[in-house]
């Protein structure tokens, strides 16, 4: 028996394997198909994974915006842990990621997304084929799967557990251990790397925690307890992320559709919103392939039809209005500025405004069709009888038909929709075709086994039309190859390698050339960075000069000085800047200036000399002297979170290193500690004496070691908590 | 005796009566001489030129096997498609010529009578279920008169669906433990048929199908399996044994050749054909719609009509509990969801997982299996129409047909208002109303006669395909491919009339068909589907290559080198160029240079320091040759596709070069002796001579025909022991 209990989950995997067979059994084919994950997200495994297979952390990244804290920045998941296993795969000996080992991580993803919808139906008492059937409707189909970068995906296989155990709460199972349990699952979701969909969830979650609340016969003061604790575990949980994310966000700014960035305490603007909200006709996309929609949550008509006939027989199941509710809530707020909620939730909710794409709502309307279409098989399954079985085979048939009835209509327009309305024909059939399997199922004449089979089958089939049918065929060249510039500048990487000093580059290339050629840039393509810097007057010659930029990487220059000094396959030239400052050197004089904008001014200004001065918000204890004589600074090792410079003052000065200030950078001077500067508003700086001295700055932030002893913490509760057993069921809801 | 002659008599009715449909059904073609079928261009121009030199050969006692008018000349069986062993050809090729060229009467009845075939052979499969004689007609010609049955019109495709049903017929008597080997030898007989008609993707198709059965009936008759085993085992066997004349020969050309096939550049054997190609050829859901309604195709109108899938439908569940019926239906589910290609996940993981199915690109031709599936159902659904247990459901049947018909007809009306831009169908959607409206009429009640109405409106339906479908010759904008054809005859008379057996070369956008089979006039140009790599791999065209393979005309509007001069021009309005320097087709050589490897060799063959006519390389350590002025220049004795015979008198040792495509199997004796030939220049023929006159004959010896013959022999001799045995029982 206990043998047989895997044979449906492995059944599912490798149904799951063989749909993305495109992936692994053919070298056509890449999920790497969108800018954002081939120039920005690729570009950051790569770093990390090269920092892993070095045996280092990648918490900095000095490759992008004159150096920024990676870890921080959450999008490059390394808190969480099924991301490390990709990191940790082999690389090639060149040290570039292998395309296979990407490939199977998307698969991997898939795999586990299904298997916690699998579990979430097994535990709602679904049968193997339902819950097999929810499974890949799940990972196959809706939002979660049209947002493939990895960072939301993982977040997705949360769901589905945290509601798990939050449902065992609402049946009247212990709320104190299920909230533990939902809470640290949740806090697994925020450890995933966005926040998009861990909001949502959590959203969710309260909304449950709230509803069980209301439901007690008898409201005591002590039920609060239970989802204290869940929310708790949540923090401890996800503290390893949630803390240097909250420690360098306030530091940040975030490009999120405004002309310049925002800060943390700015809020997006509402009519950013709108273009980011499902729309009225957008919602079609539930069930029609290819409509124009940000963030298609293609399902399919089977699955959508199996929900709606599943809530319908199954009303009287508490887990199915509940879910239904969690499906609408997702549906409403996906809406958008369409309706008032999302807008009073903006309004009065902290922090919900950083989410701002409210159509991924529709991740909780995924979970509910997946839920509902396995109590719809199940209901089936088990002959029940109902008018609705009849009904539903009648819309479905006539849903079908009036879809063909339009398609032909579109097709004969040539309509400028789903291929000519090509697609939309699919749905009719596939409408047509469950309502058929509807008819001859819930009448006995089909065998259980197919009657199980035949819609799973419907699904798969039907959700190929989903993202992977429209990843570009490598060897079609016809169409554009996103990733070509990544595998092009090769040659300007080597160049670029080949010129000896410590410099950095500038670029205009669309992808993050620095992450992705282990280059130093002055910029790349990063979704937030620190305002120190990009509050400079960021493109100004002096600026560029100041931060060593020697090389521009680009098609035209920036400055009629450039001079080109090597040109690439592609056309893309190298222009070499006519001066550079050092990275490091030593100033002798400081200039207080306490107000941080008048201190970029004062910066920017022709009395202030960054050779020879240094801008502080204060004066440091430790006053630095002037002198004749000559100071030297050295770079002596350097990997990305430690630098080691030797220096030689001829008095007492200022050491500045032109590297981005973070908190989290420490200074030893001569193996001693020292207090470190944000010199000039955005670098670092440490004091000296006369003489030579060995300086180390080191990357060691608090919030990411105090962080991650929270997490341990709340994975050693939930293990304790996990390993006592459980009191006995208490009422039963339903 | 006269009760035999009545019995004989009864035997023939049902063939009879499927011949007199099935020509009634083509009486376009055979009853009038006013249309063709030949209306597109790889009929016209790539089939038509291939049977056209195929007749020509069999007319002079040959077989083709070799055909030297394309491309320099490459193997005629071995590229398949040109069905040199098919038999459902035989006739034509044997056919008597009208002053040497293939009638157009004779390609209309050849056209015809496959269909008549397929029909008796879908019969058989629909009696061997105890489907009533009206209703097995009735689907036998659902199947081989409508959709692809009736649409795919390249021959070496269409014969393939010839075979198809009586392979599964064999397959499914074996299952049901009626002489399993026996059937399951015949089964594989059939299908090994199929793989004769040249084309490789019917014949997978059909294959896959038979394989998934089985393997379906290995599990399922767990009580049989060794039986069923041993049957399938046979079915291979003779599967393999049948097609071999065609498969060996054709396995050994595809894996030198390289193919068109959609991707940006020919591909090797060992290249899978890029998935996106089978994207393209995937069967769009628009086609989808096609089965029902006619017009809505994008490249193979899949047109099965309204009335043969809802009486399918119809058989499926009013006879679900019969065995066959779930293996109809699994047949016209499986063809349904493979032709949908990459629109499902199915046909993409047959790509992904079965070796050899990526060569078959067109997944939207696997609807000839849902056919099959279908119109099984539909023969299963026409008996129960008059069945009054499922009354109710004919009644339901009759509504669906009679809604169907008001929407397709209002649908239409509208369209036809709005002026909205059809795809094709015209008026033809609003006809198939009316039929859908008529067997409402029908269907309300239960008479002797409904079966036959019904049957005489599904025949209407798929008729409506043939309505726009075949060139009339009236209509010059679609019937001018074959009169192109004919507007080069005198540029084939100019080059005939010009010594030295010149080549030619013409550029297909000005001459889009196979000039050289076409006119017997060898050419470096031709439409193919493949060309052997040995060709390919040079720079084909590069006036030097051309100028080694004796290229000495061009057809074409503009010159494709600066050195040709004007020589003629053609009332068509092409000019033919001469390229003075184009070397004899053949001559002597007395040095042989040796090319470390291809690439040098391929590089030496472009070098101008070389001197073609006076030297020559080989890969590797060329043979030894003397250096001397010779008596006289070689020449041809008698010169046929498959034999040359040249007499040479050399001065001293040398080589005689024939600049025809070196091929491993042509072999070569000097006065009687077996000599080996060189792949002179790699890629032409030479045979080293020593001093003195020599007769030299090369011939044309493909091993792999040879054993291919003779495993079809031997499987074809198992056949007739297997099919005798049990007529003697």
């Amino acid at each position: 028996m206990s043998r047989r209990r895997w044979i449906a989950p492995l059944l599912l995997v490798v149904a799951i394997v063989l749909f993305h067979w495109k992936l692994w059994l053919t070298n056509q084919y890449t999920w790497v198909e969108s800018p954002d994950l081939a120039y920005q997200v690729l570009p950051w495994y790569e770093f990390s994974a090269y920092e892993l297979h070095h045996g280092r952390l990648p918490l900095w990244d000095p490759y992008t915006f004159g150096g920024q804290p990676l870890h921080a920045g959450m999008q490059a998941s390394l808190a969480y842990p099924v991301h490390w296993l990709f990191l940790a795969a082999p690389m090639r000996k060149s040290g570039w990621l292998y395309g296979t080992a990407l490939n199977w991580y998307y698969i991997l993803i898939r795999c586990l997304v299904a298997l916690a919808m699998y579990w979430f139906c097994r535990d709602l008492k679904r049968s193997q084929w339902a819950s097999v059937l929810a499974g890949l409707i799940y990972s196959l189909g809706g939002v979660e799967i049209t947002t493939d970068w990895p960072q939301m995906a993982h977040a997705t296989v949360w769901a589905p557990i945290v509601f798990l155990f939050l449902f065992r709460v609402l049946r009247g199972r212990s709320a104190v251990r299920n909230g533990i349990f939902a809470g640290a699952s949740l806090g697994a979701a925020w450890l995933c790397g966005h926040y998009a969909y861990p909001l949502f969830i959590s959203l969710a979650a309260v909304g449950l925690w709230i509803y069980w609340l209301a439901t007690r016969p008898r409201f005591q003061w002590a039920d609060v307890k239970a989802p204290a604790l869940c929310f708790l575990f949540t923090g401890l949980v996800g503290a390893a992320q949630l803390l240097p994310a909250a420690e360098f966000a306030p530091l940040a700014r975030r490009w999120a559709g405004t002309d310049v960035p925002l800060g943390w305490g700015e809020k997006i603007p509402y009519h950013l919103f709108d273009p980011l909200s499902m729309s009225a006709d957008g919602m079609f996309s539930f069930i029609f392939p290819y409509l124009n929609q940000n963030y298609a949550p293609y399902l399919g008509i089977c699955a959508v039809g199996l929900a709606f006939l599943g809530a319908a027989l199954m009303w009287r199941e508490q887990a199915v209005r509940v879910v239904s509710m969690i499906g609408i809530g997702g549906l409403i707020y996906s809406l958008g500025s369409y309706t008032p909620i999302h807008g009073w939730l903006y309004a009065l909710v902290p922090m919900i405004e950083k989410a701002r794409a409210p159509a991924m709502a529709t991740l909780l309307v995924s979970v509910a069709v997946a839920v509902l279409a396995a109590y719809a098989l199940d209901s089936v399954l088990a002959l029940e009888k109902s008018e609705w079985n009849r009904w539903f085979s009648i819309g479905l048939a006539v849903f079908g038909f009036g879809v063909l009835v339009v398609g032909s209509v579109l097709v004969a327009r040539r309509a400028d929709v789903m291929n000519g309305g090509d697609y939309f024909l699919l749905t009719g059939i596939y409408a047509a075709m469950l309502a058929l399997w509807l008819a001859a199922a819930s009448h006995g004449r089909l065998s259980r086994s197919w009657a199980a089979f035949c819609p799973i089958a419907l699904v798969v089939i039907e959700l190929t039309k989903g993202p992977s049918s429209t990843w570009r065929n490598q060897e079609d060249h016809s169409r554009p190859n996103i990733l070509t510039p990544l595998a092009e500048d090769y040659k300007i990487a080597q160049f670029l390698h080949s010129e000896r000093g410590q410099w950095r580059v500038e670029t205009d290339v669309p992808y993050s050339f620095g992450d992705w050629w282990g280059i130093e840039t002055i910029d790349g393509l990063v979704a937030a960075v620190t305002s120190n810097i990009i509050d400079q007057d960021f493109f100004s010659p002096r600026f560029r000069e100041f931060m060593s930029v020697r090389f521009r990487v680009a098609d035209k220059p920036s400055r009629p000085d450039q001079r080109v000094v090597f040109e690439g396959p592609r056309g893309l030239k190298v222009y070499e800047n006519p001066g550079w400052m050092p990275r490091a050197w030593i100033v002798h004089e400081v200039v207080v200036e306490p107000n941080a904008k008048a201190m970029s001014a004062r910066w920017t200004s022709d009395g202030f000399d960054p050779r020879r001065q240094v801008l502080l918000k204060s004066q440091p204890p430790a006053k630095l002297e002037t002198c004749q004589g000559s100071d030297a600074v050295e770079i002596g090792s350097r990997i990305p979170d430690r630098v080691e410079l030797k220096a030689d003052a001829a008095c007492t000065g200022m050491v500045i290193l032109n590297d981005v200030y973070c908190p989290g950078w420490r200074v030893s001077v001569d193996g001693k500690s020292q207090p470190i500067y944000e010199a000039d508003g955005f670098v670092r700086g440490v004091v000296v004496d006369k003489g030579k001295h060995t300086v180390v700055f080191e990357y060691s932030p608090w919030s990411v070691k105090f962080g991650v002893l929270l997490s341990l913490i709340g994975l050693a509760g939930t293990i304790f908590v996990g390993r006592r057993k459980e009191e006995p069921d208490g009422v039963n809801y339903s | 005796m006269r009760v035999a002659s009545f019995n004989t008599l009864r035997r023939l009715q049902i063939p009879a009566i499927l011949f007199l449909i099935v020509v009634g059904f083509y009486w376009r073609l055979v009853l009038t001489n006013q249309y063709t079928w030949l209306h597109g261009p790889d009929y016209a121009n790539q089939v038509m030129p291939w049977y056209q030199f195929e007749a020509g050969e069999w007319h002079h006692h040959r077989i083709p096997l070799w055909d030297p008018y394309e491309w320099a000349g490459q193997s005629i069986i071995g590229q398949g498609q040109p069905g040199v062993a098919d038999p459902l050809n035989l006739p034509l090729f044997w056919w008597p010529l009208r002053k040497s060229w293939l009638s157009e009467g004779a390609m209309h009845w050849f056209y015809v009578l496959p269909h008549w075939i397929a029909a008796m052979g879908f019969y058989a499969l629909c009696r061997e279920f105890a489907r009533s004689k009206i209703a097995s007609v009735i689907a036998a010609c659902l199947y081989t008169l409508g959709g692809l049955g009736s649409s795919l019109d390249w021959p070496q495709m269409n014969h393939a669906t010839v075979w198809g049903p009586v392979a599964l017929l064999f397959v499914f008597r074996a299952a049901r433990g009626k002489t399993p080997i026996a059937s399951g030898v015949l089964s594989g007989f059939f299908l090994g048929l199929a793989w004769l008609s040249g084309h490789h993707q019917i014949p997978i198709y059909f294959t896959l199908t038979t394989v998934g059965f089985w393997i379906h009936f290995f599990i399922v008759e767990k009580d049989r399996r060794w039986q069923i085993a041993q049957a399938a085992a046979a079915a291979m066997i003779f599967l393999f044994l049948v097609s071999a004349i065609q498969t060996l020969p054709a396995l050994e050309y595809g894996r030198e050749a390289r193919r068109w096939a959609g991707a940006e550049d020919a591909l090797k054997w060992n290249q899978p054909v890029p998935y996106y190609v089978h994207e393209t050829f995937s069967m769009s859901p628009q086609s989808m719609l096609g089965i029902l309604l006619p017009g809505f195709d994008t490249s193979y109108p899949p047109h099965l009509g309204f009335i043969a899938v809802l009486l399918g439908l119809f058989g499926m569940v009013t006879t679900w509990e019969e065995r066959s019926t779930h293996w109809f239906t699994a047949i016209a589910a499986g063809g349904f969801f493979y032709s949908l290609g990459a629109n499902t996940i199915f046909q993409g993981l047959f790509y992904a997982l079965v070796p050899m199915i990526e060569k078959a690109r067109v997944a939207a031709i696997a609807q000839i299996i849902f056919d099959l599936g279908i119109c099984g159902l539909a023969a299963a659904g026409i008996d129960q129409l008059g069945n009054i247990e499922w009354a109710v459901w004919r009644k339901r049947l009759a509504w669906t047909f009679g809604t169907a018909g008001l929407i397709m007809m209002s649908t239409a009306a509208v369209f036809t208002l709005m002026k909205i831009i059809w795809p094709g169908a015209e008026d033809r959607w609003m006809m198939s109303g009316w039929l859908a409206l008529a067997c409402w009429l029908v269907l309300r009640r239960n008479t002797k006669q409904t079966v036959l109405w019904i049957g005489f409106l599904a025949f209407t339906e798929i008729s409506l395909t043939t309505v726009r479908s075949w060139a009339s010759n009236d209509a010059k904008d679609r019937s001018r491919l074959l009169e192109g054809l004919a507007s080069g005859y005198d540029i084939a008379e100019f080059v005939r009339t010009r010594p030295g057996a010149p080549r030619m070369s013409f550029v297909l956008d000005d001459i889009p068909y196979s000039f050289g089979d076409w006119w017997g006039i060898e050419t470096i140009e031709a439409m193919v589907p493949s060309t052997p790599e040995e060709l390919w791999r040079n720079d084909v065209w590069s006036r030097r290559t051309n100028e080694l393979f004796g290229v000495r005309y061009y057809a074409s509007k503009k010159p494709r080198f600066a050195e040709l001069s004007k020589l003629f021009v053609s009332k068509s309005g092409l000019q033919v160029w001469e390229d003075p320097d184009a070397l004899p087709r053949i001559w002597n050589v007395h040095e042989a240079l040796a090319a470390k490897d291809l690439g040098k060799a391929l590089d030496m063959l472009q070098d101008p320091k070389i001197d073609l006519r006076k030297q020559t390389f080989v890969i590797g350590s060329p043979p030894k040759l003397d250096t001397c002025d010779d008596p006289a220049p070689p020449v041809f004795v008698s010169r046929v596709p498959n034999r040359l015979v040249i007499d040479a008198n050399m001065g001293c040792r040398g080589m005689v070069i024939v600049d025809d495509l070196y091929d491993k199997n042509w072999k070569a004796t000097v006065d009687g002796r077996v000599v080996p030939v060189v792949e002179a220049y790699a890629i032409v023929r030479g045979v080293v001579v020593d001093k003195g006159p020599h007769r030299i004959e090369l011939i044309y010896r493909p091993l792999s025909v040879y054993v291919g013959a003779l495993l079809s022999l031997f499987g074809l001799a198992g056949v007739c022991v297997v099919v005798f045995g049990r007529v003697r029982r």
